[in-house]
């Protein structure tokens, strides 16, 4: 069972290229005519609004292979002060020490966000980090072994954080 | 219905059209008091029954009884309290929308 989306408790993120998942459209080979090209972008568009989809309602049934699972990480909803914390400092200027840059902050919004992950022996231990602030969140060699297994898992857990974060705003 | 047809409504299970002024999708009312937000990008039944925005919809129901807290057995996540206050801040928009003469850019008779 997917947990669904919710704005309280925890719930499943599926990462985009999961074995389990449908295969996206194949690249065109090279020499490919132009309605060939035009074909795979709308492939592309159908296959991405399809994960889009998922994604938002929690219903997978389509794009999950049958027989297959897909690895499920368990977010949890960032603390907001250290949300805002993270956010003011990826504005500052480069030269700042406090500065947190792309790549660190994907890395820090999936370790303050993660909370388990289901079908695989890695497990997430959460605890305060001395190095920010003491902020309760999975430790750094869950994102090693993450990053073993594709760099890319964390990227996208982090940017799927900070979009949902800065989504729910009255102020949007 | 086609698919093309349901872009042309917006739907959310398909790639957005890439001319969106094509799209003729429901709206929320207009008009001088009319809604003035961001103009939607999907479906409104597609929206409107997604699993967060149901749960805002229910929570917004406990919310406003003051029973919030002893439904969910915790405090609020500050995601979950600031969709309530989208929720209840269009609410309003839509009753004195309701409420306004329609001669005076309002919904109501």
């Amino acid at each position: 069972m997917i947990r669904l989306p919710s704005l309280q408790r925890p719930y499943d993120f599926i990462y985009s290229k999961d074995p389990a998942l449908k295969k996206p459209p194949e690249k065109p080979a090279l020499g490919a005519t132009d309605d060939e090209v035009d074909a795979y972008r709308k492939a592309v568009a159908e296959y991405s609004g399809e994960l889009t989809a998922c994604r938002d309602t929690g219903k997978w049934d389509g794009m999950i292979t049958p027989g297959e699972v897909p690895l499920k990480f368990v977010l949890g909803h960032v603390d907001r002060s250290a949300f805002r914390a993270i956010a003011d400092r990826t504005a500052l200027p480069d030269t700042s020490p406090q500065h947190i840059g792309d790549a660190q902050l994907a890395v820090l919004l999936t370790r303050l966000a993660l909370i388990d992950v289901v079908g695989t022996d890695l497990k997430i231990v959460r605890s305060p980090d001395p190095d920010w602030n003491g902020w309760v969140m999975a430790q750094q060699d869950a994102i090693d072994r993450l990053d073993m297994a594709d760099i890319r898992i964390v990227n996208e857990i982090g940017a799927h954080v900070w979009l949902r974060a800065f989504d729910i705003s009255p102020k949007a | 219905m086609q698919p093309l047809q349901r872009q042309y409504l917006g739907c959310g299970y398909l790639p957005p059209l890439d001319d969106r002024k094509r799209l003729t999708m429901w709206q929320p009312p207009s008009g001088a008091k009319g809604y003035r937000g961001p103009d939607p990008t999907v479906c409104a039944g597609y929206s409107t029954t997604l699993p967060d925005v149901r749960e805002v919809a229910l929570a917004h129901v406990h919310w406003s009884k003051g029973n919030l807290g002893a439904v969910l057995g915790e405090p609020a996540h500050e995601h979950l309290s600031a969709a309530i206050v989208i929720l209840d801040g269009q609410c309003n928009a839509m009753q004195h929308w309701k409420m306004t003469p329609e001669s005076e850019g309002g919904g109501g008779k």
